[in-house]
């Protein structure tokens, strides 16, 4: 018996965190989760991202209303829609993800299409086209963004890239090549699955978790790769190598979708913690979707099991840190059909006390 | 009487069962694939041959490869596969094609 299973066994008695243990991978220390500040139900629908907009309140885009201002202590305060962001209409135009800095919000749909304004009254909103947005994250007026994307030629993947670094300034993006993907088959058959993330640091430097394809790669402020995680030594599975008919299934049957990455411990978001990158790692386990923060510091990694979890079986995270504080946005997939869980918002200090 | 009114029955029956079926128009991108999600679902990437089909009336849709798909059950809402933003620009050649296409059959449609 060692002492990572009597760690883990202590915590499966004690707190939420039993699953988290039983599939982590040998090793990495287990720390004891933290207290929960806030865990409340938020008035936001179709909830998809959330990044802090102040110590008080966080911004969360709804899908087809677009970001909110949302109070993180005052339950009984109503979101603040920013309405000069359009409502969602066709494909393209839909808010999935989120990115926020001082000098600039973006926000993008999954395929087609992505928006950015400077963080000033009146500011014109400008668009841009991108066939696959999997996530962004904004510095100052720097952008980091994955996916896959046409040349001007209409040619998918033709830089043989799955993510990029450029510039907000201007009316059209401006963006260089960061990391080659290996099989961009891999990338378009997890394509909508939500497998990827993308942060800054606050050093300037940045994280790539590709998703559909192995491995977590940490940059420096000067866009050069510094380290090279392996997903599977995480714990995080990555096998997007799927047949014809399975990728022409999952790609258009939700559910089949959703019981697929069900099976999977996948990254569901990424924040930079200080310098230091976490990944938000989801697990389902039958009965609840739970998650765990996988710290990568140094040359070691550390698993922190949440104390929160979902009785939804299409339940996931995204989130964001700032000032010894994680801010969790617990959403459905599934929001919009019947049975859907309520969006949730989950504050916890970090490091935990 | 009862010849009369079996005839207006019968009217009755094929009026009732022309109304059940709606007008649905497909649009085909090629090397391309289709996605959903519980929101939306169009024709994107590569791979495959993709059609978009919806209700013309209500703008019902379903994306499906290979074979055109049934636009029941209902789906949210309108769902065209080649509008990106207002300003209608196409991702991709076989999208911007596919966004013709459409643009030809509501001018027809219009003109009709």
């Amino acid at each position: 018996v060692t002492l990572h299973s009597l760690r883990c066994l202590a915590g499966a008695l004690l707190t939420t965190g039993a699953i988290a243990c039983a599939v982590a991978p040998a090793a990495p220390e287990v720390t004891r989760e933290p207290a929960s500040i806030i865990d409340r139900v938020i008035p936001i629908d179709l909830a998809t991202d959330v990044r802090w907009d102040d110590d008080a309140h966080v911004i969360v885009t709804d899908r087809r209303r677009g970001p909110a201002r949302v109070a993180v202590a005052d339950a009984d305060a109503q979101p603040e829609w920013w309405n000069d962001w359009p409502a969602a209409t066709e494909p393209g135009s839909h808010y999935m993800h989120l990115a926020i800095s001082p000098v600039y919000a973006v926000a993008a749909d999954t395929a087609f299409g992505l928006r950015w304004r400077e963080q000033r009254p009146n500011a014109a909103v400008a668009q841009d086209i991108f066939e696959y947005i999997a996530d962004v994250d904004a510095r100052n007026d720097q952008l980091l963004i994955t996916g896959l994307r046409r040349n001007a030629g209409g040619v998918l993947g033709a830089d043989e890239s799955t993510a990029w670094i450029g510039t907000l300034r201007g009316q059209e993006l401006t963006l260089r090549p960061l990391l080659p993907f290996r099989q961009m088959r891999a990338i378009e058959n997890c394509a909508g699955f939500g497998l990827a993330a993308v942060r800054f640091l606050p050093n300037g430097g940045f994280v790539i978790a590709p998703g559909a394809e192995p491995g977590v790669y940490v940059y420096d402020a000067h866009q050069r790769l510094q380290r090279t995680w392996d997903t599977k030594a995480l714990g995080v599975e990555v096998d997007c190598n799927l047949t014809r008919e399975q990728s022409a299934l999952l790609a258009t049957d939700v559910d089949a979708r959703q019981a697929w990455l069900n099976r999977r411990r996948i990254i569901d978001d990424v924040i930079a913690v200080g310098d230091v990158p976490y990944l938000v790692v989801r697990a389902h386990d039958g009965a609840a979707t739970r998650w765990e923060l996988i710290e990568l510091r140094g040359e070691r990694h550390t698993i922190h099991p949440l104390p929160f979890v979902s009785t939804s079986s299409s339940a996931h995270v995204s989130a964001d840190a700032r000032g010894g504080r994680i801010a969790f946005l617990v959403h459905d997939r599934a929001a919009g059909r019947e049975g859907a869980a309520a969006t949730r918002l989950v504050i916890l200090p970090w490091p935990p006390h | 009487m009862y010849r009369h009114f079996r005839m207006i029955l019968m009217l009755a029956m094929f009026v009732f069962a022309a109304s059940a079926f709606a007008e649905v128009q497909c649009d085909v991108t090629y090397n391309s694939k289709a996605y959903s999600d519980a929101q939306y679902n169009f024709c994107w990437l590569s791979g495959s041959v993709c059609y978009q089909c919806y209700d013309v009336q209500t703008a019902d849709s379903c994306s499906s490869e290979y074979t055109p798909c049934n636009p029941y059950p209902r789906r949210f809402d309108k769902n065209v596969v080649a509008t990106l933003f207002p300003e209608e620009k196409p991702a991709s050649p076989c999208v911007a094609a596919a966004f013709e296409q459409k643009q030809a059959q509501l001018r027809i449609d219009n003109l009709l």
